[in-house]
């Protein structure tokens, strides 16, 4: 891939509010048509990100390139073939739901059909006829996810896209978001939420403090981090030699007859170990994504 | 720029017919009071010399006073510039720092909406509400000017409306400057304000003390007209407030071109900082570069 087949990419991103460092070199390439989920925790950079990609704020160095283009030299190219739906959505009170979406389309050419967006808005179960004043958090959040998706962008940027929704509708917009994707969307979302991330995206990055620490497959990452093994023997024993296997920490002990271990690593120390030991049950539990993050986040893995 | 200058203005209708109407119909009843206080025109004058010249000199020339033209120079002229120009300043230092405070304009510069267009929306649906204001007081005036012995046509009393909104204009434009500049729409206002104020006190003091004829060149109060205009505009001081329109307007729109848009804190004091400081930042940048 190149700077211009990616839909995203950036290389060497750096962006500074004064004394405060939120991007610290980052480089990302994202492929075409994948959803890809960008976690963090709040301040580690990834809104700031996705600004620079629509030149909302700009890099004080480094390469950034959407859709092969350069946000700063055509920013109107690259938001016409973008949605972004921003992490604090606000919008003018003064009017209704409809005419909200009405003046967000007519900046937009060729606008979108409006049966797209009541279609759209009958799914997420949102009112267009209410004044905006009167809904609630995700009820404005769901205006932000119609406005995103009306017009079929190339590229999603959605930063923290089911912020404030109830699980129902969590579930509708991950269903559009696939659909997006089906339609040959790149869908690039932000979140702190990792069970969302687990659910629908392909890869993930991790940013820490302005830097990506680990770009991998969803699935990858969960298989080749840490794994909890729960072993009950037949009868007590000594577990010694077992925690003396390298990348093997003891969690939890009941007694000698059953243990709890996290394996860090390849298996077949363990294994091996194993195999002099009466096993009456063995379980290997794969991590959750969530415990995968903060293993990142208390170790200080990927610190550059 | 269309869509944003639409949808300027009616956000802003209310505003229009409130300071509007509100303006126009005392407009009207000053008019029309006219001629009964020109029938006490010994009285007033009597009245009026007894009052200290450092109090009648915040209110214009006193020796047309008991003319049409120093009547409305007193009574309508001589504040106008100063209470609309307080609702200017708001309105310009909002131009575009009332959407990024509130958090609209992420949203809005997210679409295939040039900045330039959105700023060129914003800053002319400013100036047609001003517009609408004064145009709206002219109109008191004018229905008023049919039962009133005042001999002005609707033209000549257009004329220093035209300056008014020319003054105002600037002075809006000034703020939407300084709100490009200052971190807060707050902070625009206040200093527009107050350079307003300064400038009405100024050219009040002027009308006593010829030592600050000077001065007032300098300040931008003395280029409207006000009841001046009546029988005639200086077209140049006119163009001048018009230019410094387009020049602030235009600093403005480079600056809000340039810059980054603030959410959540983002900003702040820095962005003068940096701008005082230019050299500071590119060495930064220079050393960024090359690591």
């Amino acid at each position: 891939m190149t700077p211009t087949q990616s839909p995203i990419f950036l290389q060497e991103v750096y962006k500074n509010y004064g004394k405060v460092r939120a991007l610290q070199g980052v480089n990302l390439e994202v492929q075409p048509g994948e959803i890809f989920g960008f976690l963090g925790p709040n301040g580690s950079g990834k809104t700031t990100t996705i600004r620079c990609m629509l030149d909302l704020i700009r890099p004080a160095s480094g390469t950034l390139r959407v859709l092969g283009l350069d946000p700063q030299k055509s920013p109107t190219e690259v938001r016409a073939r973008c949605g972004y739906l921003p992490g604090e959505l606000h919008l003018d009170e003064s009017v209704s739901v409809a005419d909200s979406l009405r003046l967000l389309n007519r900046l937009r050419s060729p606008q979108a059909d409006w049966k797209i967006i009541t279609t759209m808005a009958e799914r997420l179960d949102l009112n267009l006829k209410l004044p905006i004043k009167s809904l609630s958090k995700g009820n404005k959040q769901k205006i932000g996810i119609v406005q995103a998706l009306m017009h079929h962008p190339t590229l999603l940027l959605m930063d923290e896209p089911t912020s404030g929704l109830d699980p129902l509708i969590q579930q509708e917009v991950y269903q559009l978001l696939r659909e997006a994707q089906q339609d040959g969307s790149t869908v690039f979302f932000s979140s702190h939420i990792l069970s969302e991330v687990q659910e629908i995206a392909g890869r993930v990055a991790i940013i820490r403090h302005g830097k990506i620490i680990e770009i991998a497959e969803t699935n990858a990452l969960i298989n080749r981090s840490f794994r909890r093994i729960r072993i009950a023997f037949k009868s007590p024993c000594k577990v010694d030699p077992i925690k003396s296997v390298p990348g093997v920490t003891v969690e939890n002990s009941d007694g000698n007859s059953a243990i709890t271990l996290r394996v860090e690593g390849e298996m077949d120390g363990l294994i091996k170990a194993l195999a002099a030991y009466p096993v009456r049950d063995l379980e290997i539990v794969k991590p959750t994504l969530e415990e995968i993050f903060l293993a990142y986040y208390q170790n200080g893995n990927g610190e550059a | 720029m269309k869509t944003i200058l639409n949808d300027t203005l009616r956000r802003s209708r209310y505003l229009i017919l409130g300071w509007g109407f509100g303006f126009g119909l005392l407009a009207l009843y000053i008019i029309l009071f006219y001629d009964s206080l020109a029938e006490q025109q010994a009285l007033l004058d009597q009245l009026i010399q007894a009052f200290p010249r450092e109090l009648i000199a915040f209110f214009g020339n006193i020796d047309f006073f008991t003319t049409p033209e120093g009547y409305l120079t007193m009574e309508l002229f001589s504040y106008l510039p100063i209470i609309l120009g307080i609702l200017a300043v708001g309105q310009g230092a909002a131009v575009i720092s009332a959407a990024e405070e509130n958090g609209t304009l992420d949203i809005l510069l997210a679409h295939p909406l040039p900045r330039r267009s959105f700023f060129l929306g914003r800053f002319a649906g400013m100036a047609l509400t001003l517009a609408g204001i004064v145009l709206l007081i002219w109109l008191g005036c004018v229905i008023a000017l049919n039962w009133s012995s005042i001999p002005l046509s609707a033209i000549e009393m257009g004329r220093p409306f035209l300056s008014l909104w020319a003054f105002l204009t600037a002075f809006a434009a000034f703020a939407t400057f300084l709100s490009q500049l200052l971190p807060s729409q707050a902070g625009a206002s206040l200093t527009a304000a107050f350079i307003l104020v300064v400038s009405y006190i100024l050219n009040s003091m002027a009308n006593i003390d010829d030592r600050l004829a000077d001065v007032v060149k300098f300040s931008p109060y003395t280029y409207f007209q006000g009841g001046d205009a009546l029988h005639g505009l200086n077209l140049n001081w006119l163009l001048g407030l018009i230019g410094a329109t387009i020049l602030f307007g235009g600093l403005a729109l480079w600056r809000f071109q340039q810059r980054d848009l603030r959410i959540g804190g983002e900003g702040g004091w820095e962005t003068l900082i940096s701008l005082l400081s230019l050299r500071k930042t590119k060495k930064h940048f220079l050393t960024i570069s090359r690591n």
